[in-house]
């Protein structure tokens, strides 16, 4: 053992050796904190992504009466205002009148869907474009109501008074877009 | 030359200079414990000063590493330098051939690295952790507290598994 640890002991370097060896690491010094500050802003930025993005999912995905269901309806308003489209909130809230099964579900998506479409009419009035879309987006809605009215006995008693007020805010839209002509 | 703690304070602060005395004090016995436990002296120097530039990064989180020693610490890092590059090229063990260096060298080279390759020899018939205790040990004196820290184990622990590895290498020898 002792022989062993003379030759291990024996493993040297000169003095030489050890300061050109000190100056190349000085200089790689030099560099890292620039490096590791990309490398920590990087992977803190790619963090930051996956998990925006993965909330959005989450939000997207959240169904009436959830606790992200505000948020959900809260970034479609916002969507629709940047994209100057009223008729996305309320297309985005009669899928979700669609999708929903129990009444507490669908009692908070027949609210949303109230007040999306009442939202949508006031801001029609702003002006013909929006008027148009809204109005061609109703008649949509209107024909995917029935559609599924006729698939699904059970969707008649959820869908028809909404069918009822899609179809009278249809009208109005009509009788605004003859009045502005 | 100012104390060792005086010099970990200012390295904290990123006086490199501090720095550069610690890894004068150091760089040393990283290197031969490196040198010992790969078979390239470029492996070794690179993974040496790869260890200093990993604790220059990491030396404000020394004062939390649980009261351990400035020693510990830059093995532990040379350690899983090592770990990590055996992992990466399985091409390292350490009975593969000598490496070709310049003519002028050669019969001095060949000298020492014949000496270290016995040494090598006689370890690799030892576990890698194993190993590792016998160089930190016995080779290097160290505390049995700092081999634990090494290693990632505790005192108690490391000296059972001495007692163990003693035994082990009589048996080797008188084989």
């Amino acid at each position: 053992m002792n022989d062993l640890k003379k030759v291990y002991l024996n493993i040297k370097l000169s003095d030489q050796e050890i300061d050109k060896s000190w100056q190349d690491l000085k200089t790689k010094m030099d560099y890292t904190p620039k490096i590791s500050y990309l490398r920590y802003g990087g992977a803190f930025l790619t963090l930051m992504i996956l998990f925006l993005a993965g909330l959005a999912g989450l939000v997207q995905a959240a169904g009436p009466a959830t606790p992200l269901f505000p948020v959900k309806v809260l970034s479609d308003k916002i969507t629709g205002k940047v994209l100057n489209k009223p008729e996305i909130p309320v297309e985005k809230r009669a899928q979700d009148l669609i999708e929903a099964s129990d009444p507490k579900k669908i009692e908070a998506a027949n609210q949303e869907y109230n007040k999306a479409l009442d939202e949508a009419e006031k801001e029609a009035e702003k002006s013909e474009d929006k008027r148009k879309r809204l109005g061609n987006s109703l008649e949509k809605q209107e024909e995917l109501f029935k559609k599924e009215i006729k698939e699904n006995a059970k969707a008649e008693e959820k869908l028809k008074k909404l069918l009822e007020k899609t179809n009278e805010i249809k009208e109005k839209i009509k009788e605004g877009r003859k009045k502005a002509n | 030359m100012e104390n060792l703690n005086e010099l970990i304070q200012k390295a904290r602060k990123g006086d490199k200079d501090a720095f550069g005395q610690i890894y004068k004090i150091y760089y040393r016995k990283i290197y031969r414990y490196s040198r010992i436990n790969l078979n390239s002296q470029e492996t070794a120097e690179d993974l040496a000063q790869e260890t200093f530039l990993k604790a220059w990064r990491s030396i404000s989180t020394f004062s939390a590493y649980s009261g351990g020693s400035l020693q510990a610490f830059l093995f532990r890092i040379a350690r899983n330098l090592m770990i990590d590059l055996s992992r990466e090229k399985k091409e390292f063990p350490l009975d593969t051939a000598l490496e070709i260096e310049s003519k002028d060298d050669f019969e001095e080279d060949l000298d020492r690295k014949t000496n270290i390759e016995t040494v090598q020899k006689a370890l690799t018939k030892l576990e890698d952790e194993d190993k590792q205790l016998v160089i930190l040990r016995f080779f290097e004196e160290m505390p049995h507290a700092d081999i634990a820290q090494i290693i990632d184990s505790n005192e108690g622990a490391v000296r059972v598994k001495l007692h163990r590895i003693l035994k082990k290498l009589k048996e080797i020898i008188n084989e």
